[in-house]
């Protein structure tokens, strides 16, 4: 591959990482078509170098964001259990379902988590409101709102939804090799009133420990072009720096809403592309 | 329970030097790369890549610094295991080590 034609894929995937520290998403959304219809690299090389890029993004940002406090580590732990077990399930069924229907029903999900997330402002509770879920497991976190320098103090509610929608979210990134974040930030931030920046923060440290079991099972069957990997993970750790910076700049409103615009579009690319009218997502 | 504080003292620093280390990796790989101006494929099986140090391959030096940054967030689950046992906070070390195992059972999965 050409060292100039590198240049220009780090430089495209920068959007990729900035996007996916800004929205809890690993960016595999944008890396992927970018590949494959830009630069015509087989989907499985692009889907490597996608994998690869999703760790870029999950441990660039979250260098920041664990330092902020934004990232609850504890919270991240709790619900990759079920991520974990769930995307194992998804891709082992994966080869008895019917990929238009599920792209359909996960369409579906998009459109709903979205008209939820655009509908709801945000709610949350101080860690003494929701002492009895706290008994079970404690997640309660603080942090400093980059934006207003504000202490938020929260405690996260609806532990057993949380887990078992976010086995769920696993199942379905098993079986369709995307949504992981997508479906994460909305489950914590509806679900278990988790405020949006911490919810995208931790969203952002998870899908780093979905996407390796992805990249090392790439590995071994030497599936990886250690080259465009190399690109791919440069651009996207600037990106993502560049995407921890916006964070300070944006409220959590405006992070909603362009969540909920993100989630539109990417339902919207999936009904077109189980119609046959669209090759990318 | 281990404080927020602490956690980050722990997770912090692996991020901080995973990515460092990666990095340094990596842009040293790809410029010796296009200095010597070698064909950019696929990736060096593991057992090679001491030997591709020693010699100064690129490859070998691109395909570490991959690694460095696929094992980052797998150090960190085992950062805060090992935080979560010292300070015998058994609920979480449990939460860590069934992650740690749900990755190694996919990992296992999918390679055989």
């Amino acid at each position: 591959m050409d060292a100039l034609v590198l240049l220009v894929i780090a430089l495209l995937c920068m959007s990729a990482g900035t996007i996916g520290a800004l929205m809890g998403i690993g960016g595999g959304l944008i890396i992927i078509p970018l590949l494959t219809l830009g630069f015509g690299i087989p989907m499985q090389e692009a889907i490597g170098a996608s994998l690869i890029g999703v760790i870029a993004t999950s441990t660039g940002a979250a260098t920041k964001y664990v330092k902020q406090g934004l990232t609850n580590v504890r919270l991240a732990l709790f619900l990759e259990m079920s991520t974990t077990a769930g995307s194992i399930v998804g891709a082992l069924i994966a080869v008895y379902t019917d990929q238009a229907v599920l792209f359909l029903l996960f369409s579906a999900l998009l459109l709903y988590s979205g008209y939820t997330m655009l509908r709801r402002t945000e709610l949350f509770f101080s860690p003494e409101e929701v002492k009895a879920e706290a008994q079970m497991v404690d997640l309660s976190c603080r942090y400093i709102d980059p934006r207003s320098s504000c202490e938020v103090n929260y405690g996260v509610k609806g532990l057993k939804k949380g887990l078992a929608y976010s086995s769920v979210a696993g199942m379905l990134s098993g079986l369709l090799g995307v949504g992981g974040g997508l479906v994460k930030v909305p489950v914590m931030s509806v679900c278990m009133c988790v405020p949006l920046k911490a919810a995208t923060a931790t969203s952002n440290f998870m899908i780093g420990v979905t996407a390796l079991t992805g990249a090392i099972i790439f590995y071994g069957h030497g599936l990886l072009n250690a080259y465009l990997c190399a690109a791919v993970a440069l651009g996207v750790f600037a990106g993502a720096y560049i995407g921890t910076m916006l964070m300070a700049k944006y409220s959590s409103n405006q992070l909603r809403k362009g969540f909920a615009i993100l989630l539109f579009i990417v339902a919207a690319s999936m009904i077109l592309k189980t119609a046959g009218l669209w090759g990318g997502a | 329970m281990a404080g927020q504080e602490r956690l980050c003292r722990v997770v912090h620093p692996i991020l901080k030097w995973g990515m460092l280390l990666s990095l340094a990796l990596l842009i040293s790989g790809l410029l010796l790369g296009m200095g010597a101006g070698t064909e950019m494929e696929g990736t060096l099986p593991l057992e090679e890549i001491p030997q591709g140090m020693v010699d100064l391959d690129p490859l070998a030096f691109v395909t570490l610094g991959l690694l460095m940054l696929i094992a980052t967030p797998l150090t960190r689950v085992l950062g805060a295991l090992c935080l979560f046992l010292g300070e015998k906070d058994w609920k979480f070390a449990l939460i860590s080590t069934v992650v740690l195992s749900a990755v190694v059972l996919a990992i296992l999965l999918g390679t055989v």
